[in-house]
Protein backbone atom coordinates (compact mmCIF):
# COMPACT_ATOMS: atom_id res chain seq x y z
CA UNK A 1 0.00 0.00 0.00
CA UNK A 2 2.32 2.68 -1.20
CA UNK A 3 -0.26 5.29 -2.00
CA UNK A 4 -2.60 4.89 0.89
CA UNK A 5 -2.46 3.24 4.22
CA UNK A 6 -5.13 0.95 5.54
CA UNK A 7 -5.57 3.30 8.44
CA UNK A 8 -6.23 6.18 6.09
CA UNK A 9 -8.73 4.11 4.20
CA UNK A 10 -10.67 3.10 7.26
CA UNK A 11 -10.94 6.57 8.63
CA UNK A 12 -11.73 8.28 5.38
CA UNK A 13 -14.26 5.72 4.25
CA UNK A 14 -15.81 5.50 7.67
CA UNK A 15 -16.15 9.09 8.63
CA UNK A 16 -14.34 11.86 6.83
CA UNK A 17 -15.21 10.90 3.31
CA UNK A 18 -18.79 10.24 4.24
CA UNK A 19 -19.09 13.85 5.23
CA UNK A 20 -17.35 14.91 2.06
CA UNK A 21 -19.63 12.68 0.06
CA UNK A 22 -16.92 11.29 -2.17
CA UNK A 23 -16.15 7.80 -0.93
CA UNK A 24 -18.17 4.64 -1.22
CA UNK A 25 -18.14 1.02 -0.21
CA UNK A 26 -19.36 -1.42 -2.79
CA UNK A 27 -20.25 -5.01 -2.02
CA UNK A 28 -21.28 -7.73 -4.47
CA UNK A 29 -24.90 -7.54 -3.55
CA UNK A 30 -25.18 -3.82 -3.24
CA UNK A 31 -23.21 -0.63 -3.46
CA UNK A 32 -23.86 1.93 -0.79
CA UNK A 33 -22.29 5.17 0.22
CA UNK A 34 -20.56 5.23 3.53
CA UNK A 35 -22.91 7.93 4.70
CA UNK A 36 -25.61 5.30 5.10
CA UNK A 37 -23.96 4.13 8.27
CA UNK A 38 -21.51 6.85 8.99
CA UNK A 39 -21.74 6.73 12.75
CA UNK A 40 -21.44 2.96 12.95
CA UNK A 41 -18.54 2.97 10.60
CA UNK A 42 -16.86 5.74 12.49
CA UNK A 43 -17.02 3.70 15.68
CA UNK A 44 -15.62 0.73 13.83
CA UNK A 45 -12.85 2.86 12.48
CA UNK A 46 -12.08 4.25 15.90
CA UNK A 47 -11.66 0.75 17.26
CA UNK A 48 -9.44 -0.25 14.38
CA UNK A 49 -6.93 2.51 14.36
CA UNK A 50 -4.49 4.05 16.74
CA UNK A 51 -4.67 7.61 15.46
CA UNK A 52 -6.88 9.85 13.38
CA UNK A 53 -6.43 10.37 9.67
CA UNK A 54 -3.75 12.63 8.34
CA UNK A 55 -5.25 16.08 7.87
CA UNK A 56 -4.38 16.01 4.18
CA UNK A 57 -5.57 12.46 3.56
CA UNK A 58 -7.06 12.43 0.07
CA UNK A 59 -10.54 11.13 -0.58
CA UNK A 60 -10.61 7.61 -1.88
CA UNK A 61 -13.02 4.94 -3.02
CA UNK A 62 -12.96 1.31 -1.91
CA UNK A 63 -14.41 -1.43 -4.07
CA UNK A 64 -14.98 -4.97 -2.86
CA UNK A 65 -15.70 -7.00 -5.96
CA UNK A 66 -15.43 -10.43 -4.36
CA UNK A 67 -15.73 -10.62 -0.59
CA UNK A 68 -14.51 -14.21 -0.53
CA UNK A 69 -11.11 -13.32 -1.94
CA UNK A 70 -10.59 -10.52 0.56
CA UNK A 71 -9.41 -8.19 -2.18
CA UNK A 72 -10.20 -4.51 -1.80
CA UNK A 73 -9.47 -2.04 -4.59
CA UNK A 74 -8.68 1.43 -3.37
CA UNK A 75 -8.99 4.27 -5.85
CA UNK A 76 -6.79 7.14 -4.82
CA UNK A 77 -6.16 9.96 -7.24
CA UNK A 78 -5.23 8.27 -10.52
CA UNK A 79 -3.95 5.16 -8.77
CA UNK A 80 -5.57 1.86 -7.90
CA UNK A 81 -4.17 -0.04 -4.94
CA UNK A 82 -5.26 -3.62 -4.30
CA UNK A 83 -5.05 -4.94 -0.74
CA UNK A 84 -5.89 -8.49 0.35
CA UNK A 85 -7.40 -8.41 3.81
CA UNK A 86 -10.35 -10.67 4.62
CA UNK A 87 -10.73 -9.08 8.04
CA UNK A 88 -11.02 -5.67 6.44
CA UNK A 89 -13.59 -6.95 3.96
CA UNK A 90 -15.52 -8.46 6.83
CA UNK A 91 -15.65 -5.13 8.63
CA UNK A 92 -16.63 -3.32 5.46
CA UNK A 93 -19.45 -5.67 4.62
CA UNK A 94 -20.75 -5.53 8.17
CA UNK A 95 -20.56 -1.74 8.06
CA UNK A 96 -22.46 -1.73 4.77
CA UNK A 97 -25.17 -3.74 6.47
CA UNK A 98 -25.31 -1.21 9.30
CA UNK A 99 -23.90 -3.61 11.88
CA UNK B 1 -21.20 4.82 -39.19
CA UNK B 2 -17.45 4.92 -39.04
CA UNK B 3 -17.55 4.52 -35.30
CA UNK B 4 -20.33 6.80 -34.14
CA UNK B 5 -22.40 5.18 -31.40
CA UNK B 6 -21.04 1.87 -32.60
CA UNK B 7 -21.15 -0.07 -29.33
CA UNK B 8 -23.83 -0.29 -26.64
CA UNK B 9 -21.81 1.22 -23.79
CA UNK B 10 -20.12 4.05 -25.64
CA UNK B 11 -23.37 5.04 -27.32
CA UNK B 12 -24.43 6.27 -23.86
CA UNK B 13 -21.24 8.30 -23.42
CA UNK B 14 -20.87 10.58 -26.45
CA UNK B 15 -18.21 12.81 -24.88
CA UNK B 16 -15.83 9.83 -24.94
CA UNK B 17 -17.09 8.33 -28.20
CA UNK B 18 -14.28 8.24 -30.77
CA UNK B 19 -16.00 8.55 -34.14
CA UNK B 20 -13.24 8.78 -36.75
CA UNK B 21 -9.46 8.65 -37.03
CA UNK B 22 -7.45 10.09 -39.90
CA UNK B 23 -3.73 9.79 -40.60
CA UNK B 24 -2.03 11.09 -43.73
CA UNK B 25 1.12 12.74 -44.97
CA UNK B 26 0.14 16.40 -45.06
CA UNK B 27 -0.37 17.46 -48.68
CA UNK B 28 0.78 21.04 -48.06
CA UNK B 29 3.59 20.07 -45.69
CA UNK B 30 4.82 16.67 -46.92
CA UNK B 31 7.54 16.50 -44.29
CA UNK B 32 4.77 16.15 -41.69
CA UNK B 33 1.97 13.76 -40.82
CA UNK B 34 -1.48 14.90 -39.75
CA UNK B 35 -3.34 12.83 -37.17
CA UNK B 36 -6.98 13.58 -36.39
CA UNK B 37 -9.28 11.93 -33.87
CA UNK B 38 -12.93 12.94 -33.73
CA UNK B 39 -15.27 12.61 -30.77
CA UNK B 40 -18.84 13.52 -29.73
CA UNK B 41 -20.91 12.34 -32.68
CA UNK B 42 -23.96 13.77 -34.42
CA UNK B 43 -23.84 17.25 -32.91
CA UNK B 44 -26.81 19.32 -33.97
CA UNK B 45 -25.25 22.80 -34.16
CA UNK B 46 -28.12 24.52 -32.33
CA UNK B 47 -27.86 22.15 -29.37
CA UNK B 48 -27.54 24.76 -26.63
CA UNK B 49 -27.57 26.27 -24.15
CA UNK B 50 -25.01 23.78 -22.90
CA UNK B 51 -23.23 23.26 -26.16
CA UNK B 52 -20.92 20.36 -26.92
CA UNK B 53 -17.46 20.29 -25.37
CA UNK B 54 -14.66 17.85 -24.57
CA UNK B 55 -14.86 16.02 -21.25
CA UNK B 56 -12.70 17.31 -18.42
CA UNK B 57 -12.89 13.80 -16.99
CA UNK B 58 -11.79 12.04 -20.18
CA UNK B 59 -8.24 11.25 -21.25
CA UNK B 60 -8.04 11.54 -25.03
CA UNK B 61 -5.11 9.90 -26.78
CA UNK B 62 -3.68 9.30 -30.23
CA UNK B 63 -1.31 6.32 -30.35
CA UNK B 64 1.41 5.36 -32.78
CA UNK B 65 3.06 1.97 -33.06
CA UNK B 66 6.26 2.02 -35.10
CA UNK B 67 8.12 -1.13 -34.08
CA UNK B 68 5.93 -3.93 -35.37
CA UNK B 69 4.35 -5.16 -32.16
CA UNK B 70 1.09 -3.19 -32.31
CA UNK B 71 1.73 -1.48 -29.00
CA UNK B 72 1.85 2.25 -28.45
CA UNK B 73 5.44 3.38 -28.85
CA UNK B 74 4.28 6.98 -28.84
CA UNK B 75 1.12 8.48 -27.42
CA UNK B 76 -0.10 12.03 -27.55
CA UNK B 77 -2.39 12.79 -24.64
CA UNK B 78 -4.93 15.58 -24.41
CA UNK B 79 -6.49 16.72 -21.14
CA UNK B 80 -9.17 19.38 -20.94
CA UNK B 81 -10.25 21.86 -18.31
CA UNK B 82 -13.36 24.00 -18.43
CA UNK B 83 -13.98 27.31 -16.66
CA UNK B 84 -17.05 29.40 -15.97
CA UNK B 85 -16.16 33.07 -16.15
CA UNK B 86 -19.45 34.52 -14.94
CA UNK B 87 -21.10 32.49 -12.22
CA UNK B 88 -24.31 34.53 -12.36
CA UNK B 89 -25.59 33.99 -15.84
CA UNK B 90 -27.12 31.10 -17.72
CA UNK B 91 -25.62 32.28 -20.96
CA UNK B 92 -22.96 30.41 -22.94
CA UNK B 93 -21.86 33.82 -24.18
CA UNK B 94 -22.74 37.21 -22.80
CA UNK B 95 -22.13 38.96 -26.11
CA UNK B 96 -20.46 38.34 -29.44
CA UNK B 97 -17.34 36.16 -29.14
CA UNK B 98 -14.95 37.84 -31.51
CA UNK B 99 -11.75 36.14 -30.37
CA UNK B 100 -10.88 32.91 -28.59
CA UNK B 101 -9.83 34.95 -25.55
CA UNK B 102 -12.98 37.07 -25.43
CA UNK B 103 -14.43 37.62 -21.95
CA UNK B 104 -17.90 37.29 -23.46
CA UNK B 105 -17.33 33.55 -23.81
CA UNK B 106 -18.59 32.31 -20.50
CA UNK B 107 -17.44 28.72 -20.68
CA UNK B 108 -13.95 28.59 -22.13
CA UNK B 109 -12.14 25.31 -22.35
CA UNK B 110 -8.40 24.78 -22.22
CA UNK B 111 -6.17 21.78 -22.77
CA UNK B 112 -2.72 20.36 -22.42
CA UNK B 113 -0.74 18.17 -24.81
CA UNK B 114 1.63 15.50 -23.51
CA UNK B 115 3.90 13.25 -25.54
CA UNK B 116 4.63 9.85 -24.04
CA UNK B 117 7.37 7.63 -25.48
CA UNK B 118 7.45 3.99 -24.42
CA UNK B 119 9.88 1.14 -24.88
CA UNK B 120 12.99 -0.25 -23.30
CA UNK B 121 15.04 2.78 -24.23
CA UNK B 122 12.59 5.09 -22.55
CA UNK B 123 11.95 3.43 -19.24
CA UNK B 124 8.23 2.85 -19.65
CA UNK B 125 6.71 -0.48 -20.47
CA UNK B 126 4.32 -0.53 -23.41
CA UNK B 127 1.46 -1.61 -21.17
CA UNK B 128 2.14 0.99 -18.48
CA UNK B 129 -0.78 3.37 -18.51
CA UNK B 130 0.97 5.49 -15.92
CA UNK B 131 3.92 6.24 -18.17
CA UNK B 132 4.98 9.84 -17.75
CA UNK B 133 5.54 11.98 -20.79
CA UNK B 134 6.73 15.40 -21.80
CA UNK B 135 4.18 18.15 -21.54
CA UNK B 136 4.39 20.01 -24.84
CA UNK B 137 1.94 22.76 -23.93
CA UNK B 138 -0.65 23.75 -21.36
CA UNK B 139 -3.63 26.10 -21.28
CA UNK B 140 -4.14 25.99 -25.01
CA UNK B 141 -7.52 27.40 -25.91
CA UNK B 142 -10.33 25.44 -27.49
CA UNK B 143 -12.52 27.65 -29.67
CA UNK B 144 -16.18 28.04 -28.75
CA UNK B 145 -18.69 26.12 -30.81
CA UNK B 146 -20.26 27.87 -33.77
CA UNK B 147 -23.32 29.33 -32.05
CA UNK B 148 -24.45 31.63 -34.83
CA UNK B 149 -23.86 34.82 -36.74
CA UNK B 150 -24.35 37.09 -33.72
CA UNK B 151 -22.56 35.07 -31.08
CA UNK B 152 -19.62 33.76 -33.11
CA UNK B 153 -19.31 36.06 -36.13
CA UNK B 154 -16.72 35.31 -38.81
CA UNK B 155 -16.11 31.97 -37.14
CA UNK B 156 -13.27 30.73 -39.32
CA UNK B 157 -11.22 33.91 -39.15
CA UNK B 158 -12.00 34.96 -35.59
CA UNK B 159 -12.13 31.62 -33.81
CA UNK B 160 -11.24 28.59 -35.90
CA UNK B 161 -7.96 29.88 -37.30
CA UNK B 162 -6.62 31.40 -34.06
CA UNK B 163 -7.26 28.10 -32.28
CA UNK B 164 -4.49 26.47 -34.33
CA UNK B 165 -1.55 26.46 -31.94
CA UNK B 166 2.15 25.90 -32.55
CA UNK B 167 3.93 23.43 -30.31
CA UNK B 168 7.64 22.87 -29.72
CA UNK B 169 9.43 20.68 -32.23
CA UNK B 170 7.62 21.93 -35.32
CA UNK B 171 4.30 20.49 -34.21
CA UNK B 172 0.87 22.05 -34.63
CA UNK B 173 -2.34 21.29 -32.77
CA UNK B 174 -6.03 22.11 -32.89
CA UNK B 175 -8.82 20.90 -30.64
CA UNK B 176 -12.37 22.03 -31.14
CA UNK B 177 -15.57 21.78 -33.11
CA UNK B 178 -15.45 20.95 -36.82
CA UNK B 179 -17.97 20.11 -39.49
CA UNK B 180 -18.48 16.37 -39.76
CA UNK B 181 -16.36 15.27 -42.70
CA UNK B 182 -17.47 11.65 -42.72
CA UNK B 183 -20.38 10.97 -45.04
CA UNK B 184 -22.72 8.02 -45.13
CA UNK B 185 -26.37 7.27 -45.76
CA UNK B 186 -27.31 6.40 -42.20
CA UNK B 187 -31.02 6.11 -42.80
CA UNK B 188 -30.69 3.58 -45.58
CA UNK B 189 -27.80 1.45 -44.34
CA UNK B 190 -29.40 0.88 -40.96
CA UNK B 191 -32.69 0.00 -42.67
CA UNK B 192 -31.70 -3.59 -43.44
CA UNK B 193 -28.63 -2.70 -45.42
CA UNK B 194 -30.33 -0.70 -48.10
CA UNK B 195 -28.21 1.24 -50.58
CA UNK B 196 -30.57 3.75 -52.19
CA UNK B 197 -28.89 3.69 -55.64
CA UNK B 198 -29.47 -0.08 -55.74
CA UNK B 199 -32.57 -0.59 -53.64
CA UNK B 200 -34.58 -1.95 -56.57
CA UNK B 201 -32.40 -5.04 -56.18
CA UNK B 202 -32.95 -5.24 -52.41
CA UNK B 203 -34.82 -8.13 -50.86
CA UNK B 204 -37.53 -5.61 -49.95
CA UNK B 205 -37.35 -3.49 -53.09
CA UNK B 206 -38.26 0.07 -53.88
CA UNK B 207 -37.30 2.42 -56.68
CA UNK B 208 -33.64 3.33 -56.89
CA UNK B 209 -32.89 6.74 -55.42
CA UNK B 210 -30.02 9.08 -54.75
CA UNK B 211 -28.09 8.70 -51.52
CA UNK B 212 -28.79 10.96 -48.53
CA UNK B 213 -25.85 12.09 -46.43
CA UNK B 214 -26.96 11.28 -42.91
CA UNK B 215 -24.31 13.51 -41.31
CA UNK B 216 -25.33 16.59 -43.25
CA UNK B 217 -25.56 19.65 -41.05
CA UNK B 218 -23.86 17.98 -38.10
CA UNK B 219 -20.61 18.68 -36.27
CA UNK B 220 -18.02 16.74 -34.28
CA UNK B 221 -15.20 17.69 -31.93
CA UNK B 222 -11.76 17.11 -33.42
CA UNK B 223 -8.30 16.75 -31.97
CA UNK B 224 -5.86 17.39 -34.80
CA UNK B 225 -2.11 17.16 -34.56
CA UNK B 226 0.50 17.78 -37.23
CA UNK B 227 3.98 16.53 -36.47
CA UNK B 228 7.22 16.01 -38.37
CA UNK B 229 7.47 12.54 -39.89
CA UNK B 230 10.58 11.89 -37.81
CA UNK B 231 8.40 12.39 -34.72
CA UNK B 232 6.60 9.14 -35.53
CA UNK B 233 8.88 6.93 -37.60
CA UNK B 234 10.97 4.16 -36.15
CA UNK B 235 14.36 5.46 -35.10
CA UNK B 236 13.36 9.09 -35.51
CA UNK B 237 14.14 9.00 -39.24
CA UNK B 238 12.25 10.19 -42.28
CA UNK B 239 11.75 7.08 -44.46
CA UNK B 240 11.97 7.38 -48.24
CA UNK B 241 11.75 3.73 -49.34
CA UNK B 242 8.13 2.59 -49.59
CA UNK B 243 9.19 -1.04 -49.25
CA UNK B 244 11.16 -0.40 -46.05
CA UNK B 245 9.28 -2.07 -43.17
CA UNK B 246 10.34 0.83 -40.97
CA UNK B 247 8.36 3.22 -43.14
CA UNK B 248 5.01 2.00 -41.76
CA UNK B 249 3.27 3.16 -38.62
CA UNK B 250 0.06 1.98 -37.03
CA UNK B 251 -2.30 4.62 -35.65
CA UNK B 252 -5.31 4.48 -33.38
CA UNK B 253 -7.04 6.76 -30.92
CA UNK B 254 -8.71 6.13 -27.61
CA UNK B 255 -10.69 7.74 -24.84
CA UNK B 256 -10.42 6.69 -21.22
CA UNK B 257 -12.37 7.42 -18.07
CA UNK B 258 -11.43 7.04 -14.44
CA UNK B 259 -12.30 3.66 -13.01
CA UNK B 260 -14.75 4.98 -10.42
CA UNK B 261 -17.30 7.75 -10.53
CA UNK B 262 -19.38 8.92 -7.60
CA UNK B 263 -22.13 11.46 -7.70
CA UNK B 264 -21.38 14.24 -5.25
CA UNK B 265 -24.77 15.56 -4.26
CA UNK B 266 -23.27 18.60 -2.55
CA UNK B 267 -21.73 19.74 -5.82
CA UNK B 268 -24.44 18.27 -8.00
CA UNK B 269 -21.94 16.52 -10.22
CA UNK B 270 -19.74 13.48 -10.40
CA UNK B 271 -16.27 13.03 -8.94
CA UNK B 272 -13.90 10.47 -10.41
CA UNK B 273 -11.25 8.31 -8.77
CA UNK B 274 -8.70 5.74 -9.76
CA UNK B 275 -6.73 5.01 -12.90
CA UNK B 276 -7.92 5.68 -16.42
CA UNK B 277 -9.64 2.79 -18.15
CA UNK B 278 -10.16 2.80 -21.90
CA UNK B 279 -13.79 3.07 -22.97
CA UNK B 280 -13.44 3.82 -26.68
CA UNK B 281 -10.90 3.18 -29.42
CA UNK B 282 -10.70 3.40 -33.17
CA UNK B 283 -8.22 2.49 -35.88
CA UNK B 284 -9.76 1.43 -39.16
CA UNK B 285 -13.15 2.99 -39.84
CA UNK B 286 -16.11 0.67 -39.39
CA UNK B 287 -14.10 -2.11 -37.73
CA UNK B 288 -16.04 -2.23 -34.48
CA UNK B 289 -19.14 -1.06 -36.27
CA UNK B 290 -19.62 -3.79 -38.87
CA UNK B 291 -17.04 -6.46 -38.10
CA UNK B 292 -17.35 -7.06 -34.36
CA UNK B 293 -20.62 -8.61 -33.10
CA UNK B 294 -22.75 -6.49 -30.81
CA UNK B 295 -22.11 -8.71 -27.81
CA UNK B 296 -18.34 -8.17 -28.13
CA UNK B 297 -18.21 -4.48 -29.08
CA UNK B 298 -17.84 -3.09 -25.57
CA UNK B 299 -15.02 -5.50 -24.81
CA UNK B 300 -13.30 -4.53 -28.04
CA UNK B 301 -13.50 -0.85 -27.10
CA UNK B 302 -11.79 -1.56 -23.78
CA UNK B 303 -8.97 -3.59 -25.32
CA UNK B 304 -5.74 -2.82 -27.10
CA UNK B 305 -4.87 -3.52 -30.74
CA UNK B 306 -2.20 -6.10 -29.94
CA UNK B 307 -4.95 -8.34 -28.51
CA UNK B 308 -7.15 -8.17 -31.60
CA UNK B 309 -6.27 -11.72 -32.62
CA UNK B 310 -9.31 -12.74 -30.60
CA UNK B 311 -11.47 -10.85 -33.11
CA UNK B 312 -9.76 -12.14 -36.26
CA UNK B 313 -12.49 -14.72 -36.90
CA UNK B 314 -14.94 -11.88 -37.46
CA UNK B 315 -12.62 -10.42 -40.09
CA UNK B 316 -11.93 -13.63 -41.96
CA UNK B 317 -15.59 -14.61 -41.98
CA UNK B 318 -17.37 -11.25 -41.93
CA UNK B 319 -21.07 -11.27 -41.25
CA UNK B 320 -21.70 -8.53 -43.80
CA UNK B 321 -20.24 -10.68 -46.59
CA UNK B 322 -22.90 -13.26 -45.80
CA UNK B 323 -25.65 -10.66 -45.57
CA UNK B 324 -25.02 -9.01 -48.93
CA UNK B 325 -26.06 -12.05 -51.03
CA UNK B 326 -29.11 -12.51 -48.82
CA UNK B 327 -30.18 -8.85 -48.97
CA UNK B 328 -29.54 -8.56 -52.70
CA UNK B 329 -30.72 -11.89 -54.12
CA UNK B 330 -28.87 -12.98 -57.24
CA UNK B 331 -26.51 -10.00 -57.22
CA UNK B 332 -23.53 -11.58 -55.49
CA UNK B 333 -23.41 -15.24 -56.55
CA UNK B 334 -19.59 -15.41 -56.58
CA UNK B 335 -19.34 -13.89 -53.12
CA UNK B 336 -22.01 -16.26 -51.81
CA UNK B 337 -20.11 -19.25 -53.13
CA UNK B 338 -16.69 -18.17 -51.87
CA UNK B 339 -15.72 -20.75 -49.26
CA UNK B 340 -12.38 -19.48 -47.98
CA UNK B 341 -11.36 -17.25 -45.14
CA UNK B 342 -10.97 -13.64 -46.19
CA UNK B 343 -7.22 -13.28 -46.29
CA UNK B 344 -7.64 -9.98 -48.14
CA UNK B 345 -9.55 -8.39 -45.27
CA UNK B 346 -7.16 -9.87 -42.76
CA UNK B 347 -4.30 -8.16 -44.56
CA UNK B 348 -6.06 -4.84 -45.02
CA UNK B 349 -7.41 -4.56 -41.49
CA UNK B 350 -5.19 -6.64 -39.22
CA UNK B 351 -1.62 -6.83 -40.56
CA UNK B 352 -1.35 -4.31 -43.33
CA UNK B 353 -0.77 -5.22 -46.96
CA UNK B 354 2.52 -7.10 -47.36
CA UNK B 355 5.07 -6.46 -50.06
CA UNK B 356 4.24 -8.15 -53.37
CA UNK B 357 0.45 -7.80 -53.26
CA UNK B 358 0.20 -4.30 -54.76
CA UNK B 359 3.11 -3.44 -57.01
CA UNK B 360 5.52 -1.04 -55.36
CA UNK B 361 3.48 -0.77 -52.17
CA UNK B 362 3.22 -2.24 -48.69
CA UNK B 363 1.97 -1.09 -45.33
CA UNK B 364 2.57 -4.24 -43.36
CA UNK B 365 3.38 -3.98 -39.67
CA UNK B 366 4.30 -7.59 -39.04
CA UNK B 367 2.45 -10.69 -37.91
CA UNK B 368 0.63 -9.28 -34.87
CA UNK B 369 -3.07 -9.12 -35.71
CA UNK B 370 -4.19 -5.64 -34.75
CA UNK B 371 -6.76 -3.14 -35.90
CA UNK B 372 -4.67 -0.08 -36.64
CA UNK B 373 -4.84 2.53 -39.35
CA UNK B 374 -1.57 1.83 -41.16
CA UNK B 375 0.30 4.57 -42.93
CA UNK B 376 3.38 4.16 -45.10
CA UNK B 377 5.23 7.40 -44.43
CA UNK B 378 7.32 7.09 -47.58
CA UNK B 379 4.32 7.38 -49.89
CA UNK B 380 4.11 11.04 -50.91
CA UNK B 381 0.74 12.81 -50.83
CA UNK B 382 -1.23 12.88 -54.06
CA UNK B 383 -1.53 16.57 -54.79
CA UNK B 384 -3.25 16.43 -58.16
CA UNK B 385 -6.71 14.87 -58.30
CA UNK B 386 -6.45 12.53 -55.32
CA UNK B 387 -8.96 9.70 -55.60
CA UNK B 388 -11.36 9.34 -52.62
CA UNK B 389 -11.38 5.60 -53.28
CA UNK B 390 -7.70 5.50 -52.36
CA UNK B 391 -5.55 2.47 -52.89
CA UNK B 392 -8.18 0.33 -54.63
CA UNK B 393 -8.41 3.08 -57.25
CA UNK B 394 -4.65 3.32 -57.63
CA UNK B 395 -4.09 6.26 -55.27
CA UNK B 396 -1.63 4.83 -52.74
CA UNK B 397 -1.76 7.97 -50.60
CA UNK B 398 -5.31 7.15 -49.55
CA UNK B 399 -7.19 4.61 -47.47
CA UNK B 400 -6.28 1.95 -46.46
CA UNK B 401 -2.87 3.53 -46.56
CA UNK B 402 -3.78 5.89 -43.76
CA UNK B 403 -6.96 7.84 -44.26
CA UNK B 404 -7.51 11.34 -45.62
CA UNK B 405 -10.47 13.47 -44.59
CA UNK B 406 -12.14 13.07 -47.97
CA UNK B 407 -11.60 9.35 -48.45
CA UNK B 408 -14.86 7.52 -49.19
CA UNK B 409 -14.25 4.75 -46.69
CA UNK B 410 -17.84 3.49 -46.79
CA UNK B 411 -17.61 2.72 -50.49
CA UNK B 412 -14.11 1.28 -50.19
CA UNK B 413 -15.05 -1.04 -47.35
CA UNK B 414 -18.38 -2.07 -48.87
CA UNK B 415 -16.63 -3.05 -52.08
CA UNK B 416 -13.83 -4.80 -50.23
CA UNK B 417 -16.23 -6.84 -48.11
CA UNK B 418 -18.25 -7.62 -51.24
CA UNK B 419 -15.15 -9.25 -52.68
CA UNK B 420 -13.38 -6.60 -54.76
CA UNK B 421 -10.08 -7.17 -52.96
CA UNK B 422 -10.16 -10.97 -52.87
CA UNK B 423 -8.19 -11.26 -56.14
CA UNK B 424 -5.27 -9.48 -54.49
CA UNK B 425 -4.63 -12.66 -52.53
CA UNK B 426 -6.66 -15.22 -54.49
CA UNK B 427 -6.47 -14.70 -58.27
CA UNK B 428 -8.89 -17.57 -58.82
CA UNK B 429 -11.77 -15.43 -57.61
CA UNK B 430 -13.71 -13.17 -59.94
CA UNK B 431 -15.71 -10.46 -58.16
CA UNK B 432 -19.38 -10.16 -58.98
CA UNK B 433 -20.19 -7.58 -61.63
CA UNK B 434 -21.98 -5.34 -59.14
CA UNK B 435 -19.08 -5.19 -56.71
CA UNK B 436 -17.19 -2.37 -58.34
CA UNK B 437 -20.37 -0.28 -58.55
CA UNK B 438 -21.45 -0.56 -54.90
CA UNK B 439 -21.90 2.78 -53.20
CA UNK B 440 -24.30 4.39 -50.80
CA UNK B 441 -24.37 7.37 -53.14
CA UNK B 442 -23.18 9.98 -50.67
CA UNK B 443 -20.46 12.60 -50.60
CA UNK B 444 -19.52 15.42 -48.24
CA UNK B 445 -22.36 17.95 -48.14
CA UNK B 446 -21.10 19.89 -45.12
CA UNK B 447 -18.56 22.70 -45.08
CA UNK B 448 -15.80 22.18 -47.61
CA UNK B 449 -12.66 20.47 -46.43
CA UNK B 450 -9.80 22.87 -45.83
CA UNK B 451 -6.62 22.72 -47.89
CA UNK B 452 -4.51 23.27 -44.79
CA UNK B 453 -4.46 22.12 -41.19
CA UNK B 454 -6.79 21.09 -39.55
CA UNK B 455 -8.33 20.10 -42.93
CA UNK B 456 -11.84 19.45 -41.57
CA UNK B 457 -14.24 22.24 -42.44
CA UNK B 458 -15.64 25.11 -40.42
CA UNK B 459 -18.37 23.83 -38.10
CA UNK B 460 -21.96 24.30 -39.07
CA UNK B 461 -23.61 27.22 -37.25
CA UNK B 462 -26.39 26.88 -34.72
CA UNK B 463 -28.39 29.86 -35.97
CA UNK B 464 -28.06 28.54 -39.49
CA UNK B 465 -29.44 25.12 -38.55
CA UNK B 466 -32.40 24.04 -40.64
CA UNK B 467 -34.46 21.36 -38.90
CA UNK B 468 -35.07 18.25 -40.93
CA UNK B 469 -38.16 18.24 -43.08
CA UNK B 470 -40.93 15.96 -41.88
CA UNK B 471 -42.25 15.52 -45.40
CA UNK B 472 -42.29 11.86 -46.20
CA UNK B 473 -40.84 10.86 -42.84
CA UNK B 474 -44.03 9.38 -41.47
CA UNK B 475 -43.98 5.65 -41.85
CA UNK B 476 -46.56 4.31 -44.28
Amino acid sequence: MSDSTRRTFLLVAGAGAAAAGVASIAAPAAAATASASASASAKQADRSTEAGPAPDAPPLVAYVQDAQSGAVALMVGEQEVIVHDRELVGRLTRAAEGK
Amino acid sequence: MSSHREAPEISKDPVADNTDVYAFVSPDRPDTVTLIANFIPLQQPNGGPNFFEFGDDVLYEIHISNSGHARADISYQFRFQTKIRNQNTFLYNTGPITSIGAATWNRPQFYSVTRVVRGRDHGWDWDDRHAQGTVLAQRLTVPPVNVGVRSTPNYAANLGGPAVHSLPGGRTVFAGQRAEGFFVDLGSIFDLGTLRPFEAAHLIPSANAVGVNGTQGLNVHSIALQVPIRDLARGGKTPHDVLDPGAVIGVWASASRRKTKIFDADEGKAASFGPYQQVSRLGNPLFNEVIVPMAAKDRWNAGDPHSDGAFAKYVTKPELARLLPALYPGVFPHLAAYPKDRADLKAILLTGIPKGVVTGFQNNTGPVLADMLRLNLAVPPTKTAPNPLGLVAGDAAGFPNGRRVFDDVVTVELRAIAGLTIPLVDPSFTPDAATSAISDGTSNTNSAYLTAFPYLGTPMGGYQTIPASTTGQVAV
